[in-house]
């Protein structure tokens, strides 16, 4: 490494700059635990005021505000079992089980420790690997791009116990509610029904905002009982229980911080995908898979390292190849250019000063989100838990309103919002969970791309089938995976089902 | 499998059917580059649904990690679920109109009253009313004057 490590670490750790990640750290936190304000929304907000500041301090803000912001997604999927991106989607199949439970003040320190644990070896990776992963995601071509989507779809789908079909028709749905509008090869105008209000498409955050939080309002107003069990007073932060749970699944930590990191190396589709494949992963290897779903805390930490990871992992191919792979990512590469900062190998080596010290200032960040989250994780609890039910539904109702409004400034995305919620209960009646959807929508744009690209470029060499699947190694490992995904399940089931066992 | 028929599963199941079959039917008239895509999933998720009817009716449908309440625990508190349902669907097309301070208060105000059990006492009726208002106003100001977001006026504001 050409510079001046000194250097970088004096300035990394300066008061100033020290400052702005704690108050980046804070903002993002706040704003990512509200449903529909998003890390890109923050992010663009604020990057006009680091335009005033050197870039280093100004990208040490932007990178804290991100790292915050993606944490506390975690908040509204363990309290309100809302997802506050789809990174968080499998937080909230064990975080919402524990707080209901009375554990919410755990899940929530649980989040914290991995988040911390997951930011820091993406950060880790970053700092040292960079120009070496950032040939990963050029690796990828459009095939791959297609079958990763359906490996998102086939997980979330194999976690449908005894029940893959309807997460795989869910997912089938997802993808269909993500072709309205325009389409993104070929150009037609698909099942708009004449509203020129949905030639945009369904927006995936008010779709996300809609299906897991209208269903909770529903039943919140329904029954009298607490929204979430209260927790023993004295019990603090519960940090040692949390940490002992962390030493007995340190190896699950680490190893849902390198999926994180490695998956979300992959433009767009990292975050979903990577939280989602820790998971499944985390509860293959269990000793207890059947606690899973149930409020498991082994769940929550693997899927929160490997959101968080996916942080830095994201900035490889962001900084290396000036390839953004999620939209807080462009944002801050605009930010980066605004600065004249040009992105590229050569970054690595004509202005490693600022880029390094960037990097330490997403590391620092990531530690201090263990203090601040612990502290702002606890009295969001308390909040929760506390605040009546007369308060707590028109405080959740109003905030998915204004937050999927100010996606877009767009009074179709509540009306978006409201109806994907109503459809969303009346699924949950039949059975049908709101995960493959929300996945279906997110990856779907990225499974049509990758296979209309393989299609056409099959085409014209007369070879589809050739060009999706069989010329391409990375897609075979991926389509055994798939194999394995759905296999494995279906397997487990017959084999019950030989022995006389009800699964 | 549990050995018992999912009659609300199966019903669900058949309106996928009907929207994979609907889009493998709209596709037809697409250009060939816009069709590909909807035609495969469309008739992949008529396919599944049709095989997950059969399962259900069957009873080897099999549990979901993550699922709604069932039909009967709907039936607890219907009216107040409806109230809740009504509200939010009148104020997402209402609020463009009549303007989002005004809409979201009314709203709020009535979600309030949903989500209120028991004898309440005037004192901290009051109090939730002043709540209700007060969390409106920090919500209106810092979505129009922090972050900048234009909030539909309408036509009262």
């Amino acid at each position: 490494m050409a510079f001046d490590f000194g250097f970088v670490l004096s300035q990394a750790f300066s008061p100033f700059n020290l400052l702005l990640a704690l108050v980046g750290v804070v903002l993002g936190t706040v704003i990512g635990a509200l449903p529909g304000l998003s890390a890109t929304m923050a992010i663009a907000v604020l990057v006009p005021f680091t335009f005033a500041m050197d870039p280093a301090s100004g990208l040490i803000m932007l990178g804290a505000i991100y790292t915050g912001a993606i944490y506390g997604g975690a908040y509204a999927a363990i309290l309100v079992n809302t997802p506050g991106t789809p990174s968080a989607i499998a937080t909230t199949f064990d975080g919402y089980p524990m707080a209901k439970r009375g554990d919410g003040d755990l899940a929530m320190t649980l989040a914290t420790l991995a988040s911390v644990v997951g930011g820091v070896v993406g950060a880790i990776f970053l700092m040292t690997l960079s120009p070496l992963l950032a040939n990963i995601a050029l690796a990828f071509q459009s095939s791959e791009y297609f079958w990763l989507a359906i490996l998102g779809l086939t997980l979330i789908a194999s976690l449908s116990t005894g029940n893959v079909l309807k997460g795989l028709i869910g997912g089938a749905f997802g993808l269909v509610l993500s072709m309205i509008g325009v389409a993104v090869i070929g150009g037609d105008i698909r099942f708009t029904f004449g509203s020129s209000a949905l030639l945009g498409g369904i927006d995936i955050v008010s779709a996300l905002i809609g299906l897991y939080c209208i269903p909770v309002l529903i039943d919140l107003v329904a029954r009298p009982d607490r929204h979430l069990e209260p927790a023993p007073l004295g019990r603090g932060f519960r940090l040692f229980e949390a940490l002992g749970l962390c030493a007995q699944n340190a190896f699950n930590l680490l190893r849902s911080s390198v999926i994180g990191t490695l998956i979300g190396i992959l433009p767009g589709a990292g975050g979903s995908i990577a939280s989602l494949v820790s998971y499944s992963e985390a509860r293959r290897s269990s000793r207890h898979p059947e606690r899973f779903g149930k409020g498991e805390p082994a769940g929550i930490m693997a899927t929160e390292s490997a959101n968080n990871a996916t942080v830095g992992g994201g900035f490889i191919p962001t900084l290396v190849l000036g390839i953004p792979g999620t939209p807080p990512d462009a944002v801050i590469l605009g930010a980066l250019l605004v600065q004249g900062i040009r992105t590229g190998p050569e970054l690595f080596t004509q202005q490693s000063g600022i880029v390094y010290i960037f990097m330490f200032g997403l590391l620092i960040a990531t530690v201090m989100m263990l203090p601040l989250g612990l502290l702002i994780g606890r009295y969001a609890y308390r909040f929760i838990v506390n605040t009546p039910k007369a308060l707590l539904v028109p405080l959740i109702a109003f905030m998915t309103v204004v937050g999927s409004f100010a996606i877009h400034s767009n009074p179709h995305d509540v009306v978006v919002m409201v109806s994907m919620g109503v459809l969303g209960w009346l699924l949950g009646l039949a059975g049908y969970g709101p995960s493959p959807i929300v996945l279906g929508l997110v990856l779907g744009q990225i499974a049509e791309q990758g296979f209309m690209r393989a299609y056409m470029i099959g085409g014209a060499r007369d070879n589809f089938w050739g060009q999706l699947l069989f010329d391409r190694p990375i897609s075979w490992g991926i389509v055994a995976l798939i194999v394995v995904t759905l296999g494995l399940p279906l397997l487990r089931q017959f084999r019950k089902s030989g022995n006389g066992v009800k699964p | 499998m549990n050995g018992q028929k999912d009659i609300a599963g199966a019903v669900g199941s058949a309106f996928f059917a009907a929207i994979g079959a609907a889009v493998f039917i709209a596709s037809l008239n697409m250009s060939p580059l816009a069709a590909m895509f909807p035609r495969t999933i469309g008739a992949a998720m008529a396919v599944l649904a049709l095989l997950h009817i059969v399962m259900a009716l069957t009873g080897r449908s099999g549990e979901a990690v993550e699922k709604g309440s069932s039909v009967s625990e709907q039936a607890e508190g219907l009216g107040r679920r409806m109230t809740l349902l009504f509200t939010m669907i009148a104020w997402a097309l209402l609020f463009p109109v009549i303007g989002m301070f005004v809409t979201s208060l009314a709203a709020c105000a009535i979600l309030m009253f949903t989500g209120l059990f028991g004898r309440t006492s005037p004192y901290r009726l009051a109090l939730y009313l002043a709540a209700v208002l007060a969390m409106v106003v920090c919500f209106y100001f810092l979505m129009g004057n922090v972050l900048n977001i234009p909030m539909p006026r309408g036509l009262l504001f």
